[in-house]
């Protein structure tokens, strides 16, 4: 592995929604969205995060970026502890980072230029203090994103823009202050097949020659294959599974990402011949998950420890952390 | 000129929306047949015309219309030419439904979900209201929903349950064909996985034939004997799924192919560039021209019919026509 050093690590992280019911009851609810995360991530390497909508992929996203406030663990990024970072300190990490987010359409004011929207986050943060500077970095920006003739783009309004080329100005702008670590909140799963494929590869590209962090939230396993290094499989607010991603798909241990790659559909004229083994059900509500693993209630290999007790994440192969009883080594 | 084993058969049907800024000319020269229980996946990009072709077939239109024409044939008669009334009472619902694109999110919030599943019966049929919501519960209990469900409202039901609720209601009054217009789109790989089982079974039991609209094309593989890709409002290939998951001709088929990615093999996922044309001034020759690889100056300035390739293949594409 990349032995240049570690961008950003989480241990344990935690971040729960307080719920009450009704304004004035004293009784707090918790919605346990990320609950209980660790894993690390290399300077130039992508990460998968995989899982059904609900999973808890956004939130943690957001709490990696510390757009949410995490209620436990830690977050080090760059060896630093920016896990409670206030002030002048957070406008530095908000300036390391970056997010995409899944909707192209709203993610632009319709009354901005695509030049102003790419403006903006120089403004905000007063990185360059000349006209003619922050012109050149849009122009730089809109380049990376190969929307060329840079010219023919920048004035343009975001109504004129298909949603594959309001994602790429997206892009522009979460790396025109030079993060380090990019959030791609399932940034093409509003997209046609073929331009989903665009838009990965151009993110891909990115990822190589800038050698930033990625952090890539889907729901599509099958996505994960050809645009990052790691996978990690979430499911109700933990992490059921990670690995290389090669060796997730080749190699799946986790009932659950076993459930999800047999139901991931793939082009083949003899799928209409058979049924598909997927469990049936739902995943719980975050309110009150099952105490123990949060899969038992669907899964096909639970038996009664899985009822009993939550498992811990066990090393089944070297680098290949599942969360299941099934792994004990007795 | 339909076999005589159809139940459906259409004819250049043709769909163009009025607009401010022009004639959207969102379908053209659309002509197939599907036999008893054959399902046909039409697939393409989003905007090409897939849930125009929907509503064209059942007839439910937007006010905004400047051409709908063409034939029509259900069981040997051209449904275009039944007034309103008369498709109303024979045609839409008795013979052909649909599930519309995110039907799911179209339940009435303050009715429950038996009623409106009941609903096409008590309007259509004018059957009891009781004995309409009985049935609605025995079809809500097969498409694998507790019956008590019936009894709830639509936000007390999760995506997935409101889908199958959703399909239950196409298909209280037995119909023969079913119109299943991105019946999963929304909804998480397991939840689609179930509810692609689902189809599959009733499919079965009902004798059902399907027009199952989709812009995944692995997706499509799972219930599809038959493909129609349309492009631009234009259909480019018509096959058997055998032949075209294994043999595409369409330089659009094969690059939407080279897009869906897989999990069973190392193909890396390729990508057509450019974005579909507007529909108001679509390209002129081909419409796929402007984003094709093969073009030559014949593709900017003839249009190409659909040339027959095989016993069950057709594709609009000069490569395959005459004088190539
Ligand atoms: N701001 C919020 N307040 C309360 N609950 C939230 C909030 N944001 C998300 N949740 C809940 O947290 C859980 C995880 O949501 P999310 O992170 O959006 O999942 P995903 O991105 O995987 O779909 C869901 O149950 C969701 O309803
Ligand atoms: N009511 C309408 N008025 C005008 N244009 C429409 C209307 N409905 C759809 N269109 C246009 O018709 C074309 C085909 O749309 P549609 O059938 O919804 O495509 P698909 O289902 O393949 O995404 C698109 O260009 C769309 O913008
Ligand atoms: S711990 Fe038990 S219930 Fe959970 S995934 Fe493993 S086998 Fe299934
Ligand atoms: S007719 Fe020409 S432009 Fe159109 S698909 Fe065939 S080769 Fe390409
Ligand atoms: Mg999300
Ligand atoms: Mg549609």
């Amino acid at each position: 592995m990349n032995s240049e050093g570690r961008l950003l690590e989480l241990e344990d992280l935690r971040k729960w929604f307080e719920i009450r019911r009704g304004f004035l009851s004293s009784k707090v609810n918790y919605v346990k969205a990320v609950d209980g995360v660790t894993f690390r991530l290399d300077e130039g390497m992508a990460m998968s995060l995989v899982g059904e909508s609900g999973s808890g992929k956004t939130t943690l996203g957001k709490t990696i970026i510390r757009l949410y406030e995490p209620n436990g663990g830690r977050i080090i990024f760059q060896d630093r502890d920016v896990t409670h970072l206030k002030a002048n300190d957070l406008k530095w990490y908000r300036r390391m980072t970056g997010l995409v987010q899944q909707d192209p359409f709203g993610a632009f004011a319709s009354h901005f230029t695509i030049f102003r929207s790419l403006e903006e986050p120089l403004l905000i943060h007063n990185t360059v203090k000349s006209k003619e500077e922050r012109a050149e970095k849009v122009f730089k920006a809109l380049e990376e994103v190969r929307l060329t003739p840079v010219e023919d783009f920048a004035y343009k309004y975001p109504h004129m823009l298909s949603g594959g080329q309001l994602q790429r100005v997206a892009i522009a702008r979460a790396i025109i202050l030079e993060p380090r670590l990019l959030v791609a909140d399932e940034p093409v799963s509003m997209l046609d097949a073929s331009v989903r494929i665009e838009i990965l590869t151009l993110l891909r590209r990115l990822q190589e020659r800038l050698r930033l962090g990625v952090i890539y939230i889907t729901h599509d396993l099958a996505t994960t294959r050809f645009f990052s290094e790691w996978a990690l499989i979430m499911y109700a607010g933990h992490v059921m599974e990670k690995a290389f991603t090669q060796e997730i798909l080749r190699n799946p241990l986790h009932p659950y990402t076993r459930a999800l790659l047999t139901a991931t559909p793939e082009p083949n004229p003899e799928n209409r011949n058979r049924f598909k083994q997927v469990p049936p059900g739902e995943p719980p509500a975050l309110i009150d998950p099952p105490k123990s693993c949060r899969f038992s209630p669907r899964c096909p290999h639970a038996f009664d420890k899985c009822f009993k007790e939550e498992p811990p994440e066990f090393e089944a192969a070297s680098g290949h952390w599942v969360k299941c009883w099934l792994y004990e080594r007795s | 000129m339909s076999s005589s084993k159809s139940v459906l058969s259409v004819r250049d049907l043709k769909l163009y929306y009025r607009t401010r800024k022009g004639v959207v000319k969102a379908l053209e020269e659309i002509n197939f047949d599907l036999e008893k229980e054959d399902t046909l996946a039409v697939v393409g990009e989003s905007g090409c015309g897939k849930s125009t072709l929907a509503r064209a077939l059942v007839r439910v239109l937007p006010r905004n219309i400047h051409t709908y024409e063409g034939k029509v044939i259900l069981e040997g008669r051209n449904v275009m030419e039944l007034n309103e009334e008369d498709f109303r009472r024979e045609i839409r619902w008795r013979k052909i439904s649909i599930v519309f694109q995110g039907a799911m999110n179209s339940f009435n919030p303050v009715y429950k979900i038996g009623y409106q599943v009941a609903e096409p019966l008590i309007i259509h049929d004018h059957l009891e209201k009781k004995e309409a919501l009985k049935r609605a519960r025995q079809l809500i209990e097969l498409m694998g929903m507790p019956g008590v469900f019936a009894d709830r409202y639509p936000f007390e039901l999760s995506g997935g349950m409101k889908q199958r609720a959703a399909i239950a209601m196409a298909l209280i009054t037995n119909p023969e064909i079913v119109i299943l217009d991105e019946p999963t789109s929304a909804l998480d790989v397991l939840t689609q996985a179930n509810i692609i089982n689902l189809l599959k079974k009733i499919k079965n039991e009902f004798k059902l034939t399907y027009i199952f609209i989709t812009h995944d094309l692995g997706l499509a593989s799972e219930l599809a004997n038959r493909v129609a890709v349309i492009y631009a409002g234009k259909m480019v290939e018509l096959s058997s799924a055998d032949i075209f998951y294994t043999q595409p001709k369409h330089p659009y088929s094969k690059g939407l192919l080279a897009s869906a990615p897989t999990l069973s093999t190392d193909r890396r996922p390729e990508f057509i560039t450019g974005v579909p044309p507007s529909l108001i001034d679509p390209p002129s020759g081909c419409r796929f021209h402007p984003r094709c690889r093969f073009a030559w100056e014949k593709c900017s300035s003839e249009e190409p019919a659909m040339f027959q390739v095989g016993e069950d293949h057709l594709v609009r594409c000069w490569l395959y026509g005459d004088g190539k």
